[in-house]
C-alpha cells in the first residue's frame, strides 16, 4: 500500500488519527508548529525550514510507494507548546522536547530533531532504511 | 598492566628525541633547514609527508637527487611501476596512457631518521603508493605484480572500514571529515543464543556502556541502604530490584546510541552497509546483508576493526546452556542464581553487579584473577569481593547439563560439573552445582577466519588478530587494523578511537602523529573499583629489578563510608611504584576505591608528564577526598610488613 497522509491539529486530534489508523501499522509523525490563521506562517522558524523538505521527500517515488502512514501534527501555538504538561511532552510514547521532530511510533530511539529534519538525505533515509 | 604492544615503540615520535616529553618542539621544525650543502633543496618533514600522502606514487629520499644510489633506486622503481601501470582497454581507441609521474621528495638526514620511526621501516629511500608507505625496493618487489596493477587502478571508495565499533566509526568519520569517500560495514553475527545488536560495536552494545550502567544500578542499591544511616526515612519493606526494568532502560539508551551513530554517519556522508564484509579480491569486498544479497565494493584502502567475540570452552553443554556478555545485557528474564566462569575483568565486573543487584553469584576461577594486571591488587579485589558476599570456586567446568529449560520469561536450571580439589588430601573429586544462569567469560577472540584474509595474504597471529607495523598490516600495505583486532595493543575503546583518528590524519594529511600505546590509564569496575596507570609491581620488577623499585602505599577510609559502616572502607588501598635511580619517577599508579575511574583519569596526566614522587608530594590535596591520599604518601612497602590499618584523616 502506498504512503497515506494525515493531518492533526493538536494533541487530541492526533490521538483520534492514531485510532483511525489502528494498530500494527508503520506510523511516522512530523510534529511542527501550528500556522497563524491570518498570516499562514508558523511561529516556529525551524519548522518553516523543515516542512517543505519533508513534503518533498514524501513526494519522491521511492517514499510515496512505502507502506507507511505519515501524520503531520500541528502542536498548537507557542503557549500550548511551552506548557510542560502538554500531552506531547508527557506522553511516554512521544516525550517531545523540541519541534520540529520527525519520529516513528513504537520505535523509541528513531527520531530526527530540529536541524536534522531540514536535511533531505537524513529524512529520506529515515523513511527508506530497513532495520 | 594488560597487554602492551610489542611492536610499538614505547614513546611517540615527539618524545623519542632527547627523551624529554615536556619538550614542545615538534620532532622536526618545519622552518628548520639543514646546513649541509647537498641538502639545500631538501623539503621539511611536514611537506614531504603531506606530498607523499597525496601522490599516486612517491619516493622520499635523502642526499642529492643525482647521487648514484638514488638514481639507481629511482630507475628500479620506475621500471616496476611502468610494468604495473594499467594497460589501455582493448576496445578503446586510446593510445598508451601517459607514464605515471613519480613524486620525488628530498629530505635531510635528520628527517630521514624521523620518517623511519614514523613508518617503522629501516631502509631509505622509502616508497609510497597512493599515500601508503610500503618500505623500500625489497618490499616493492615482493608485491605481486597483479596486485600492484590493481592498486594503481581507480576504485569506488577511498576507504572501506569493516567493523562499525569504537575504532571503525571514529576512523570512518575522521576520514570523511578529511574529504575522503568512505564506506563503513557493520554486521553482528548472532550469538549462539541468538542475540544481536545495532551499530556501535561491543562497547556501546555489549560492553562498557551497559556494564557501567548496571554497575551503577548495583551501587545505587547500596546507596539506598546507606541513605537510612544518613537520616533518610525510606518506605517500609524490602528494597527490591526489578531486572527487566533495568534491562529495558539500558537497552533504550543503547538504541538511542545506535540511532545516533546512524544519523552521524549520514551527516558525515559515510556510506553505511549493514552487511558482512569479506575480501573477494585484494581491493574488493563482498558485502552480504541480512537478506543474503551480495554487493561488491572496491577501495584504495581498507581498515579492519572487527573487534572480538566471547570464547566458549569445548565442553558438552557450553554453547547450548550458557550465555556470555553478548547476551547478559539483553536477558529477558531475571538471571537468578548465577555462575560466572572466568577471572578476568568481564567475569568479575558482571559477577560484581549481579551480586549487588541481589543475586546469588559464584565466580569460577581456573588459576589467577585479572591476568596481566598487578596481582597484589587482584588479590585485594578477591578479598573485597569475598567479604562483599560473592563466592569463589577454583576449577574449570567439565560439562553442563540442563535440568529445566529456560523460557522467554524465566531462567532455566543447569547443572555444572567440575573437578574439585580436596583441601587436605589434594584429591580431585567431581562435584556439581545447579545454577539458573551460567555466564562464560573465559576470554575473547578475533573472528577473522571468514574474511578472506588468508587468500590475499594478510598475516595474522596465532590469536587470529592482525599483525601490524603500527596499524598497517605487516604483509599487505593497503590494509590497516585498529582496536581489539590489532595484535599487541590494549583492548580498550579509547585506544581504538585514538588510533583510528590519528591513523586517518597520518595517512590522509601526512602528519607524523602516532598513537602512544603505553601508560594508558584504565579501570576495572568491580564493586570496589580498581584504577591503574603504568606498570604493575611485577612488570616494574621485571623491567628494572627489585632493588630499583620503591613502592609507596597506604590504606584509607572514604569519609562517606564511615557513617553507614560500610565494609568496603577496610579494603581501600593505593600505591605508587617509583624508580629509585631516576629521582623516584612514578612508573605505576594503582588505587582500589570508589570512583577509581575518575581519579585515575586525572592522575594519568602525571605519568604522561613523567612525574616524580616529589611532584606528588608538593601537590596539595583536596580535603576530604580519597584521592588526596596520593599527596601524602610516606609509607614504603617492605616485605614482611603486616597488613596496614587505616587511620584518621591526618
Amino acid at each position: 500500500m502506498p504512503l497515506k497522509q494525515y493531518t492533526a491539529q493538536g494533541y487530541d486530534a492526533f490521538q483520534e488519527v492514531l485510532a483511525t489508523i489502528g494498530s500494527g501499522k508503520r506510523i511516522v509523525a512530523l510534529f511542527t508548529g501550528s500556522k497563524n490563521l491570518s498570516t499562514g506562517q508558523s511561529w516556529c522558524p525551524d519548522c518553516v525550514v523543515a516542512e517543505p523538505v519533508v513534503e518533498e521527500v514524501i513526494q519522491t517515488p521511492e517514499v510515496a510507494a512505502l507502506d507507511v502512514h505519515f501524520v503531520t501534527v500541528f502542536v498548537g501555538n507557542r503557549e500550548v507548546w511551552r506548557d510542560p504538561a502538554v500531552g506531547f511532552r508527557t506522553n511516554p510514547a512521544l516525550k517531545l522536547t523540541c519541534i520540529p521532530t520527525l519520529l516513528e511510533l513504537n520505535n523509541k530511539a528513531k527520531r530526527l530533531l530540529e536541524g536534522q529534519v531540514a536535511n533531505k538525505h537524513q529524512v529520506k533515509e529515515f523513511f527508506t532504511e530497513e532495520d | 598492566m594488560g597487554a602492551v604492544a610489542s611492536r610499538m615503540p614505547a614513546r611517540s615520535v615527539r618524545s623519542a628525541r632527547g627523551g624529554e616529553p615536556a619538550n614542545k618542539k615538534r620532532l622536526h621544525d618545519e622552518s628548520e633547514h639543514s646546513i649541509i650543502p647537498e641538502e639545500n633543496s631538501a623539503i621539511s618533514q611536514k611537506e614531504a609527508l603531506r606530498k607523499a600522502a597525496a601522490a599516486k606514487v612517491a619516493i622520499i629520499f635523502s642526499g642529492s637527487e643525482q647521487k648514484q644510489e638514488n638514481l639507481e633506486f629511482f630507475k628500479e622503481v620506475e621500471k616496476i611501476i611502468k610494468e604495473a601501470t594499467p594497460l589501455p582497454d582493448e576496445n578503446s581507441s586510446e593510445t598508451s596512457p601517459p607514464p605515471l609521474q613519480i613524486e620525488k621528495l628530498q629530505v635531510s638526514q635528520s628527517v630521514e631518521k624521523s620518517i623511519k620511526i614514523v613508518n617503522l621501516f629501516d631502509s631509505f629511500p622509502q616508497i609510497y603508493i597512493k599515500g601508503n608507505a610500503i618500505g623500500g625496493l625489497n618490499e616493492l618487489k615482493s608485491l605481486k605484480i597483479e596486485y600492484l596493477r590493481e592498486w594503481l587502478r581507480p576504485h569506488q571508495y577511498d576507504l572501506i572500514v569493516i567493523g562499525g565499533g569504537s575504532g571503525g566509526l571514529a576512523a570512518a568519520k575522521e576520514a570523511a571529515r578529511l574529504g575522503k569517500k568512505v564506506a563503513c560495514l557493520d554486521y553482528v553475527k548472532p550469538s549462539p543464543v541468538g542475540t544481536t545488536w545495532g551499530l556501535g560495536g561491543t562497547c556501546v552494545n555489549v560492553g562498557c556502556i551497559p556494564k557501567k550502567l548496571m554497575h551503577q544500578a548495583s551501587l545505587l542499591g547500596h546507596s539506598l541502604h546507606d541513605a537510612k544511616k544518613f537520616g533518610w526515612k525510606l518506605p517500609d519493606g524490602q528494597i527490591e530490584h526489578r531486572w527487566t526494568h533495568l534491562k529495558d532502560s539500558v537497552q533504550d539508551h543503547i538504541a538511542s546510541l545506535n540511532w545516533g551513530y546512524r544519523v552521524q554517519l549520514r551527516e558525515k556522508t559515510v556510506t553505511y552497509f549493514n552487511s558482512y564484509g569479506e575480501f573477494s579480491g585484494p581491493f574488493e569486498i563482498s558485502a552480504t546483508n541480512k537478506k543474503k544479497k551480495v554487493e561488491k565494493l572496491t577501495a584504495d584502502r581498507f581498515l579492519i576493526s572487527t573487534g572480538l567475540r566471547p570464547k566458549y570452552p569445548e565442553i558438552p553443554g557450553a554453547k547450548e546452556f550458557t550465555i556470555t556478555s553478548d547476551d547478559l545485557f539483553q536477558l529477558p528474564y531475571s538471571p537468578g542464581k548465577t555462575l560466572c566462569v572466568g577471572a578476568s575483568y568481564v567475569s568479575l565486573e558482571c559477577a560484581g553487579f549481579l551480586h549487588g543487584l541481589g543475586y546469588d553469584v559464584t565466580v569460577m576461577v581456573r588459576s589467577i584473577l585479572l591476568r596481566g594486571f598487578d596481582q597484589d591488587m587482584a588479590e585485594k579485589i578477591r578479598k573485597h569481593m569475598k567479604a562483599y558476599g560473592l563466592k569463589f570456586e577454583s576449577g574449570v567446568p567439565s560439562k553442563i547439563e540442563q535440568i529445566t529449560e529456560k523460557t522467554d520469561e524465566k531462567a532455566g536450571l543447569y547443572r555444572v560439573f567440575w573437578q574439585k580439589k580436596d583441601e587436605k588430601s589434594g584429591n580431585l573429586t567431581e562435584v556439581s552445582e545447579d545454577y539458573n544462569t551460567i555466564l562464560m567469560a573465559i576470554g575473547r577472540e578475533a573472528m577473522t577466519d571468514d574474511m578472506g584474509l588468508e587468500a590475499i595474504g594478510v598475516k595474522r597471529a596465532k590469536s587470529k588478530k592482525i599483525i601490524g607495523r603500527r596499524e598497517q598490516s605487516e604483509t599487505i600495505p593497503w590494509i590497516y587494523a585498529i582496536g581489539d583486532v590489532l595484535e599487541g595493543t590494549p583492548e580498550l575503546t579509547p585506544v581504538a578511537i585514538q588510533a583510528g583518528r590519528v591513523l586517518m590524519r597520518r595517512l590522509i594529511n601526512g602528519t607524523d602523529e602516532l598513537t602512544e600505546y603505553d601508560q594508558i590509564p584504565t579501570t576495572v569496575f568491580t564493586p570496589l573499583e580498581y584504577g591503574c596507570c603504568g606498570l604493575s609491581e611485577e612488570d616494574a620488577i621485571t623491567r628494572y629489578g627489585k632493588e630499583s623499585i620503591i613502592v609507596y602505599h597506604n590504606v584509607f577510609n572514604p569519609l562517606e563510608y564511615t557513617i553507614p559502616e560500610r565494609m568496603d572502607k577496610d579494603h581501600c588501598y593505593l600505591k605508587l611504584i617509583c624508580l629509585r635511580n631516576e629521582e623516584e619517577k612514578v612508573v605505576g599508579f594503582h588505587i582500589l576505591s570508589p570512583n577509581a575511574g575518575e581519579i585515575t583519569q586525572g592522575f594519568g596526566i602525571a605519568l604522561k608528564l613523567s612525574a616524580k614522587k616529589s611532584d606528588f608530594d608538593r601537590l596539595i590535596g583536596i580535603h576530604p577526598t580519597v584521592a588526596e591520599s596520593f599527596t601524602t604518601l610516606t609509607l614504603e612497602k617492605k616485605d614482611g610488613d603486616e597488613e596496614l590499618q587505616a587511620s584518621g584523616c591526618c
